[in-house]
């Protein structure tokens, strides 16, 4: 036996079930399982589908109808206090569930058919309308503000400014080892006597240009003190020291490095 | 005197706003409260139904909308080209009637009701505007969860989710005899 009906008309295997149960004109609760089964499967045979994704549903069906069908064929142990659950039952409740929404997918069709009658319109709002923005009062924007005022903004404001910028990660940037050679410093400090002759130690550390330089030149000024190729003195305390160059000639040094 | 002028101005709100207004929105603009405007409002609705108007106002959720009224449509079709809106097809609408009643609920959910494979009438649903995500269930994997919109309120004609047709009660009771009998019977045996 075949059945004349074509997959498309099923949106799956509850559809099709439900197809079965109306066709047999038995009820829903009281399910023929041997003759629905065998349809069924007759249907699914003559299922020609080639797509898996669909078919496995039908055959997770079928195999549920299977289950139900020996479960029915086999003697049910009644004990006492125990409720004897029909087989069937779940697949009748999920059968119900499914002819409510289908029975409602056509009240909603009917529904949807009504209100594609009905025409809106789109909103009509003039530009100058949307885009209106009420004027605003200058003078009384203004009214209670003096210089003075406007002046401790403007100064809280640059603060504010500068407060933004973290004062340990903006000094952040690429991180490089630094290597000052005090043999070169000595040279360089050497270089800079023979111009000066008489120079600030002050100024001479206000020329470089890290923290790294800056020991790096004291180190060289001590190293020069000890080579007796410079004298210094200071007037008073917390003076500046001055430096005198003695030298005629830059000497070499030794090479040896700080890091 | 008042009600008049009101009604006036909420007729005027509508017609140029077009799309739906929240009731708040329009109780804030006339400065009179929110209950008083809902009345005015569905004193309007139920004089603009008389025969001698070819609008309606009509309800959805908690704004309201102006629109024309079926009978209507005959004679804009024959002066507008009134473009095509979509027929949803039947698996289309089987999955969204799940949705519309069974709201917040998953794919998953879906799928165990219809038997089969949703993921393609879901996809669409969403793609119209008529279902969107809702939020996200709380179990594995976090699974979205599917409500109704605006939009399906209005191309269903429905003004809020309690106006869902509701499944005739006399076939429910059918279901419940039958299945009391079959209980009776089965005791019998």
């Amino acid at each position: 036996m075949s059945i004349p009906v074509k997959l498309e008309a099923f949106e799956g295997p509850l559809d099709l079930l439900l197809h079965l149960i109306d066709k047999n004109k038995v009820n829903i609760y009281d399910i023929p399982i041997v003759t629905i089964t065998e349809q069924y499967m007759e249907y699914i045979k003559a299922m020609e589908e080639k797509n898996l994704e669909i078919m496995s549903e039908f055959l997770v069906m079928a195999a549920t109808l299977l289950r139900i069908k020996s479960q029915m064929l086999l003697p049910v142990e009644v004990k006492e206090e125990e409720e004897v659950v029909d087989p069937r039952q779940e697949l009748v409740e999920r059968l119900l569930e499914y002819k409510m929404y289908k029975y409602v997918s056509y009240e909603l069709k009917d529904k949807q058919m009504d209100a594609q009658l009905l025409m809106f319109k789109p909103s009509t709002i003039p530009l100058e309308i949307s885009d209106y923005k009420e004027e605003i009062d200058i003078s009384e924007l203004l009214s209670d503000l003096t210089l003075a005022k406007l002046h401790t903004i403007f100064q809280s404001v640059m603060k504010r400014q500068v407060d933004k910028v973290d004062p340990i990660r903006s000094k952040f940037g690429k991180i490089e080892k630094e290597e000052i050679n005090l043999s070169q410093k000595i040279l360089e400090i050497q270089q800079y006597g023979l111009e000066h002759r008489t120079f600030s130690f002050r100024r001479l550390l206000e020329r470089q240009t890290g923290k790294m330089d800056v020991i790096v030149t004291f180190l060289g000024i001590l190293e020069l003190m000890k080579m007796q190729r410079i004298e210094i003195c200071q007037n008073d305390l917390f003076e500046d020291i001055m430096i005198h160059y003695l030298a005629n000639d830059i000497a070499p040094v030794d090479d040896f490095s700080i890091e | 005197m008042e009600i008049k002028k009101l009604e006036a101005m909420i007729e005027a709100i509508l017609f140029t706003m077009g799309e739906a207004v929240e009731v708040e929105r329009i109780a804030s603009a006339l400065d009179h409260d929110v209950d008083t405007i809902r009345k005015i409002i569905h004193n309007m609705m139920d004089r603009y139904e008389g025969d001698e108007r070819g609008i309606k106002i009509i309800e959805l959720d908690n704004s309201f909308q102006m629109c024309t009224k079926a009978q209507m449509y005959e004679a804009i079709v024959k002066i507008a080209h009134v473009p095509k809106k979509h027929i949803l097809t039947d698996v289309l609408l089987e999955s969204l009637s799940i949705i519309a009643y069974k709201q917040p609920i998953t794919k998953q959910q879906i799928e165990s009701i219809r038997g089969v494979k949703s993921d393609h009438a879901v996809n669409k649903l969403v793609e119209y505007n008529l279902v969107c995500e809702v939020g996200r269930m709380d179990a594995p994997g976090r699974p979205i969860l599917f409500g109704t919109t605006e939009d399906f309120l209005r191309n269903f004609g429905i003004a809020s989710l309690e106006d869902l047709p509701v499944v005739a009660p006399e076939k429910v009771a059918d279901f419940k005899m039958e299945a009391e009998e079959e209980v009776q019977l089965q005791l019998d045996i």
